[in-house]
């Protein structure tokens, strides 16, 4: 039975005098027949109140409010059980198009249908099953400074929380520490580490389980019902979230031989020296001999693309802190600083400072050329310095800054040594052998490193970055990673100090409570935060091409042996790549389908060929390029008439029908608008945008069938700012449209 | 094209300097004004807002970066330091408050006892816990040298005339002399052969000897170079450029030409005295006298400029040192002293005026008989560093800009 649908036309703002609103309303009345079709004076406070009323006195199920985008409206202002949807007829038409004209109008009455169709097609949203089975515990991965704060912010939110570490011992690299950089005001004296504290608290918090010298064996299921298996005591429970707080490892620079590292006994590293003046004085490895003059070479092995290519953002401070180490040993003794940019971010200028005012402390920039044994001592050599000459330096010891690398695992590479592997036992032949062979040789180093063992089809553990740091949208999403309910905190996130990574883990244990509660009341975690919607699959007609299982941004999907995939509601983050993957079809939302889209397609009116009005089809990434078109629109930027704009949740979730769809109907152009993709990508959905692109290969070949021209479908990369810029390539097309002529397609 | 970039990069490739910073240098220069000299990060902000520096490896930034690093033989050969007239522009616009101004000015009080023979009395001279040595010298010296029945009566305030004061018998000329002549000629010889030193290191300097600024009027000419600088010295050309304390150049102008004044009135004074035989004291409108008067006056208003400037802050962001106190109130001292020996002895409580006319001497000897070591010696180093740079053509584009 079809539900009572309401239409509100809202003829403020503008939108009355720019469309003929009572042929605006014969769409709603005429053509498509619905229960009630009325207008409001605009879409504040009060009007929304007046159609909340109407709604309970009409009884309707389904309404359409043609306004405002639907940015300007609050979330749920309307009663859960009425669905909404909003056609945009203030920024996307009154405020970018002429008043009172034919084309104006054409395209508000095309939004309207489409508004229409929409949510005729949309029904009625019921939290996932799952929702109601969700276990509250957060598992902690690693027990140094973020894993220890995690399990103690968490217990402090009341939630149990237990932790797994690889060592015999908690505390990780701060209980390795003589000394810590300063962390509060003034910023200037050493402090004690203080980890023995939160240890402590850490052992007689009764919400917290601790595992030492254990690591995990496997970890099932989904967020809030991991099923969590340990190495070696074999204990097994249940977890709702993980926080994973692995740290970080020194990176071992080699091919740095010029500097002397391994050949020369008084070159160490900085965490050799931090050893050292832990266990007492600081000396020469050689002889014994008290160290009176020690030099620091920064950056060793950092910021340069043959070794780390990124800032550890600690090695500067870490020097000073042991600068300052050399001189409470001897007033008289020298440490000498080498740097290319000496970074101390933040508050920690104050130490910089501090350390600087110190007679016995000497800075330059420079570049440490070599470093030779000069009688019992060492001769560095220095050039490019701020002295404005080369210099030498005689040094009882030599420190070499090198940075940090984070403990992670590269799921994504492991994943496909598994597969390789198996490929190759399965004693398969033809090209794909050296293929898999390559593979497991470029990606060996990988084996043998994982640290969730997920039971995820696409790998063990997250996936990372080019640096080894799991991915993540490090400004947008601080904590997320590519796998839902699992958050990264401290120095395996990004490379940071203690003090960074108590903030980093109470930021983590926030969002894996917050991912908890969202999950147990059946709603999406970030960035379609409370969105209730998840895919359903019609496995009956599932082929097994397992493209969405490949695609899907976030291994939701595990597969079973035939290659079918099995949704984890609780891992889906509802940006719809899978629906797009999918040639079958079978992947919907209950508000957002296949059949949806293309039927909104359908139902925009496209003039014949000799009316010579072009349509043109805009299939909008929701996140930024939908926003920069409302922006267009309230700078009061006008664009063709001729385009009609469809958001989508992402353009990875744009399935290839519809780009046909539109093409059959007579529509001369497809743009599609998405986020900038590749290393620094900006999709919300990772790589949404990029798969999209990749897809275009099928587009192409349906072009091709068609015998129509590849430029009639494009693919743009924009960001949300970008609203000049899209409304310069909105012209571009149109005059590409026109220089190509009419879609021939119209009409049939 | 091949041995041509050899040749280029054998010529530009500079040589590899052993650096070992000097710690006692550092917290000398630290202890004399340049506490705040450890804060400059090389931002250079205080070369490019100097006006008196050169264009070519311009001061302070490298004086700066010398000095955090203990790098003491790179600034005591350094003719720069002296090319500073301390207008504080560095120090105002310094965004970290390293102050190379006053970093200067205390690397420049260093120099007087590394320079000077014997150092000890220079060390005498760096710090105020030496001060009651080196008043005693002069009290126990004077005491010896005068005559010791007359202290009852200089001491016991008699009335007498003006006429009847008779300096000459309170303290006898000849010992008088010998004192003065001795300590005056002793520490004259040490600081010429100080100066000698200091010339030869300024010849030592690798950045900024000869050729920095070549082919300037003055290079390799002496006497145009000395021409040039007693020039620059009279008319404090370069000391007037300074925009943040252009005050400083009116009061130290004061000074200096108070101090000539009195100086050369004192000359032609002892001229009538022994030459032509002329009887003390000598009257008010005699041409010693109007020199006197006239130099106290220039003296004491350029004194009260500058310690009043100094006293209020408004020294912009430099801090005095004590050097730079002591030298102040032992010239205030000396010119108060001096004039008021005459005002007492024609007071009618001319008694007082013997202990006061001693006072005066105890003040002139430590202006005098300790100028190589004090900061009184800076025009001695200050004429030898401006004569080197223009002799070697280091200021020449200075010269040239000026002109």
């Amino acid at each position: 039975m079809a539900s009572k649908i309401g239409v509100y036309i809202c003829v403020g703002y503008g939108i009355g005098e720019a469309v003929n609103i009572e042929e605006l309303s014969k769409v709603a009345t005429s053509e498509y027949k619905v229960d009630v079709c009325k207008t409001v004076p605009s879409c504040e406070a009060e009007d929304i109140e007046f159609i909340k009323k109407d709604i309970a006195e009409q009884e309707l199920e389904k309404v359409v409010i043609a306004g405002p985008s639907p940015r300007f409206y609050q979330p749920k202002t309307f009663p859960p059980n009425v669905i909404v949807e909003y056609v945009n007829l203030r920024e996307q038409v009154a405020w970018c198009q002429p008043s009172h004209e034919e084309d104006t109008q054409m395209m508000a009455n095309d939004y309207l249908r489409m508004g229409i169709v929409k949510i005729q097609k949309t029904q009625p949203l019921d939290p996932f099953p799952e929702s109601k089975d969700i276990n509250k515990t957060v598992l902690v991965v690693g027990g140094g400074i973020a894993g220890l704060t995690a399990a103690l912010e968490t217990a402090a939110a009341g939630y149990d929380s237990v932790i797994v570490e690889k060592a015999p011992q908690l505390g990780g690299w701060m209980a390795k520490l003589k000394k810590s950089i300063p962390r509060s005001a003034p910023y200037e004296a050493l402090e004690d580490p203080g980890i023995e504290e939160k240890i402590k608290q850490v052992r007689q918090n009764p919400k917290i389980k601790v595992h030492t010298s254990t690591e995990i064996a496997k970890i099932k299921g989904a967020p809030g019902m991991f099923d969590v298996e340990l190495k070696g005591n074999g204990a097994a429970f249940r977890v709702g979230a993980i926080v994973q707080a692995t740290g970080w490892k020194p990176y071992q620079p080699k091919n740095l031989n010029h500097l002397g590292l391994g050949n020369l006994a008084d070159v160490i590293t900085g965490v050799e020296m931090e050893e050292m003046a832990k266990a007492g004085s600081i000396k020469r490895k050689s002889d014994g001999k008290e160290a009176k003059s020690v030099v620091f070479v920064q950056c060793a092995g950092s910021r340069d693309k043959n070794h780390l290519s990124y800032c550890s953002s600690i090695c500067c401070l870490n020097s000073l802190k042991q600068a300052a180490y050399v001189r409470e040993q001897d007033g008289d003794a020298k440490a000498y600083i080498i740097y290319e940019n000496l970074r101390a971010p933040g508050h920690y200028e104050y130490f910089y400072k501090k350390m600087q005012q110190d007679p016995g402390v000497f800075m330059t920039k420079g570049e440490v050329t070599g470093v030779k044994q000069n009688g019992g001592s060492l001769a560095v050599d220095v050039k490019d310095t701020l002295l404005g000459e080369d210099i030498s330096i005689e040094a009882d010891l030599v420190v070499l800054a090198t940075g940090m690398v984070p403990q992670s695992a590269d799921g994504e590479r492991i994943r496909a040594i598994i597969d390789a592997r198996k490929f190759l036992a399965s004693g398969e032949g033809g090209p794909q052998v050296d293929i898999m062979k390559k593979r497991i040789e470029e990606f060996g180093h990988h084996e043998g490193t994982e640290i969730l063992n997920l039971d995820y089809r696409q790998g063990p553990d997250m996936p990372t970055l080019q640096y080894g740091y799991p991915d993540s949208h490090f400004i947008c999403f601080p904590y997320e990673t590519r796998r839902t309910g699992i958050y990264a905190a401290g120095a395996v996130r990004a490379p940071m100090d203690g003090l960074g990574s108590i903030e980093d883990a109470t930021g983590a244990a926030f969002k894996a409570i917050q991912c908890l509660e969202m999950l147990s009341r059946g709603e999406a975690v970030l960035p379609r935060t409370s969105d209730l919607s998840y895919p359903e699959f019609f496995l009956q007609r599932c082929t097994q091409c397992k493209r969405c299982t490949e695609e899907c941004p976030f291994g939701t999907l595990n597969e079973d042996e035939k290659g079918t995939p099995q949704p984890n509601p609780t891992r889906c983050r509802r940006c719809g790549i899978c629906l797009g993957a999918c040639p079958e079809r079978i992947i919907n939302f209950k508000n957002y389908s296949v059949d949806m889209i293309a039927s909104m397609i359908k139902a925009v009116e496209v003039p014949d060929e000799f009316e010579e009005k072009p349509r043109v089809l805009i299939l909008a990434c929701e996140n930024d390029a939908y926003p920069a078109f409302d922006t267009a629109g309230f700078k009061r930027l006008q664009y063709s008439p001729f385009v009609r704009i469809i958001p989508v949740r992402c353009l990875g979730s744009v399935n290839v029908i519809w780009i046909n769809e539109a093409l059959a109907k007579g529509f001369d152009g497809v743009m599609l608008f998405g986020c900038k993709y590749g290393d620094d990508y900006q999709c919300h959905f990772i790589k949404g945008s990029e798969l999209m692109n990749t897809r275009g290969d099928n587009v192409r070949e349906k072009l091709k069938q068609m015998a129509l021209e590849n430029e009639r479908v494009q693919l743009f990369q924009v960001q949300i700012t970008d609203y000049e810029k899209i409304l310069s390539l909105v012209g571009e097309f149109m005059e590409t449209i026109e220089q190509i002529g009419m879609n021939p397609f119209k009409g049939m | 094209m091949t041995t041509e970039l050899t040749t280029d990069a054998a010529t530009t490739a500079t040589k590899t300097v052993k650096v070992n910073p000097d710690l006692d240098f550092i917290r000398e220069v630290m202890a004399a004004g340049g506490d705040t000299l450890k804060k400059c990060f090389q931002c250079a902000t205080c070369s490019v807002v100097c006006s008196l520096t050169p264009d070519e490896r311009p001061f302070p930034r490298k004086e700066m970066i010398w000095a955090s690093w203990g790098l003491k033989d790179k600034l005591i050969s350094d003719p720069d330091v002296w090319l500073c007239h301390q207008c504080n522009d560095c120090s105002v616009y310094c965004p970290r408050g390293a102050k190379p101004g006053d970093t200067l000015a205390a690397v420049r009080n260093y120099m007087f006892k590394t320079f000077t023979f014997p150092s000890f009395i220079g060390t005498w001279l760096s710090s105020p816990k030496y001060l009651p040595l080196v008043f005693a010298v002069p009290i126990i010296l004077l005491l010896i040298a005068c005559n010791m029945g007359m202290i009852p009566e200089a001491a016991g305030h008699g009335k007498l005339l003006a006429s009847q004061v008779h300096f000459e018998e309170f303290l006898p000329h000849k010992n008088l002399y010998f004192v003065f002549i001795t300590a005056t000629h002793l520490a004259g010889l040490f600081l010429v052969i100080g100066l000698v030193k200091f010339w030869k290191v300024l010849g030592t300097s690798t950045q900024t000897g000869a050729g920095s600024n070549p082919g300037g009027p003055t290079q390799g000419n002496i006497g145009a170079s000395v021409v040039a600088t007693i020039k620059e010295i009279i008319t404090h050309a370069q000391f007037k450029k300074c925009q943040e304390s252009n005050h400083r150049y009116l009061g130290h102008l004061g000074i200096m030409y108070g101090f000539l004044l009195l100086a050369i009135g004192t000359a032609i004074e002892i001229f009538m005295l022994y030459a032509l035989g002329t009887k003390l004291p000598l009257p008010q409108l005699s041409l010693p006298k109007i020199l006197g008067h006239l130099g106290f006056v220039a003296l004491v208003a350029g004194l009260i400029i500058v310690i009043a400037r100094r006293l209020s802050g408004k020294e912009n962001v430099s801090k005095s040192s004590y050097q730079d106190w002591y030298l102040l109130l032992v010239l205030l001292a000396v010119a108060i002293t001096g004039q008021l020996v005459e005002f007492v002895r024609y007071s009618g409580y001319a008694g007082m005026a013997y202990s006061v006319y001693f006072v005066h001497l105890v003040f002139v000897f430590a202006l005098i008989g300790y100028f190589p070591y004090s900061k009184f010696a800076h025009m001695f180093y200050r004429f030898v560093a401006i004569l080197h740079s223009k002799y070697t053509g280091r200021d020449a584009s200075v010269a040239q800009a000026a002109a």
